[in-house]
């Protein structure tokens, strides 16, 4: 620790500094440090993240258009897989079930776009069904007006799928097909598509758009659950859909969990008759 | 920081790549010290398991 200074003679003075002021200005540079870090680190998460997310989304719903386009879903034949469970979230009581008229009206009250019509000269129970895309490729859109989700979804729920948006989790169903369809997303970086999940109740509508159609989803319970809490992600009669992120904010401690049952959309007519 | 860049060796050219290119590494670092502690702390997506 020195000072150089002027000195009468021309030449540069050395002045010490006492040993007190070193260590001063070493501890004073650390938490300068430490500061800048953990400023970069709150930077990071909040901001940063977003702009990976934005960039993310772009691609992706220009990947979604190019699939839409290009796909042709094929009409099959359809029958219960007799192996799964009836669900274990039973609608509350007092949630009544929606006719295809009413579904109409609130999803467009909801500011939600309509559902697709089943398949036409279908004779017996048929299904709009589609392959899943490879991982890290665009599924669908959901759209969630009352909790400000609009998101292109990716297939898989590695880091790396999260980084772009929502993920859907592989060999669960896609959404729209018979089975529990599981969609996860960030609660508060990487553009925090379900920041606002908490403020769905029982009776919400929720849409997700494949290249089979437009599906609706009823929530019907909201839960928070730990993360090994698995059983959420299991197949279960009819045509569900759940949606996970991080509980509370700011902390990946717990999940909080949105279960919705399917209630409009090209294969509403089968799969709603099989859940009970 | 003009001070410790005179003490490298070789030309200043090479003085300058050399202080970016551990720039980036550190910088590089701290990004992915702060994706894990993201990650591991405050979101981890929401994934069940």
């Amino acid at each position: 620790m020195e000072t150089r200074t002027g000195s009468s003679e021309g030449a540069p003075r050395v002045r010490r500094w006492p040993r007190r002021f070193a260590v001063a200005r070493w501890l004073g540079l650390s938490l300068l440090t430490a500061g800048l870090l953990l400023g970069g680190f709150v930077g990071y998460q909040l901001w940063g993240t977003s702009l990976i997310a934005r960039h993310g989304q772009s691609g992706l719903r220009a990947e979604l258009e190019q699939r839409t386009a290009a796909a042709s879903p094929a009409v099959i034949p359809y029958e219960p897989d007799p192996g799964r469970a009836p669900a274990p979230v039973a609608p509350p009581p007092g949630l009544r079930d929606l006719e295809q008229a009413d579904l109409a009206a609130a999803l467009e009250a909801a500011g939600l776009p309509p559902v697709s019509a089943p398949p036409e000269d279908a004779s017996g129970a048929v299904l709009v069904a589609e392959a899943p895309p490879p991982e890290g490729e665009a599924l669908g859109r959901v759209r969630i007006p009352i909790a400000g989700v609009d998101w292109t979804v990716v297939e898989g729920v590695s880091p790396g799928d999260l980084r772009r948006g929502a993920g859907h989790m592989p060999g669960t169903a896609l959404p729209g097909q018979p089975g529990n369809a599981v969609i996860s997303g960030h609660r508060t970086t990487y553009g925090a598509p379900f920041y606002h999940l908490d403020r769905l109740a029982p009776g919400d509508l929720i849409t997700v758009t494949t290249v089979a159609g437009t599906h609706a989803y009823q929530v019907v319970r909201s839960m928070v659950v730990r993360p090994t809490e698995m059983w959420v992600t299991e197949q279960w009669q009819g045509s569900w859909l759940t949606l996970t992120t991080c509980h509370p904010r700011f902390s990946s401690r717990q999940r909080l969990v949105v279960v919705a049952r399917l209630v409009g959309g090209p294969n509403a007519a089968v799969l709603v008759e099989e859940a009970p | 920081m003009s001070r410790w860049l005179n003490r490298l060796p070789g030309p200043a050219a090479v003085r300058v790549v050399l202080v970016v290119a551990v720039a980036a590494a550190v910088l590089a670092l701290v990004l992915l010290g702060y994706e894990w502690l993201g990650r591991a702390f405050l979101d981890s997506g929401g994934t069940m398991g």
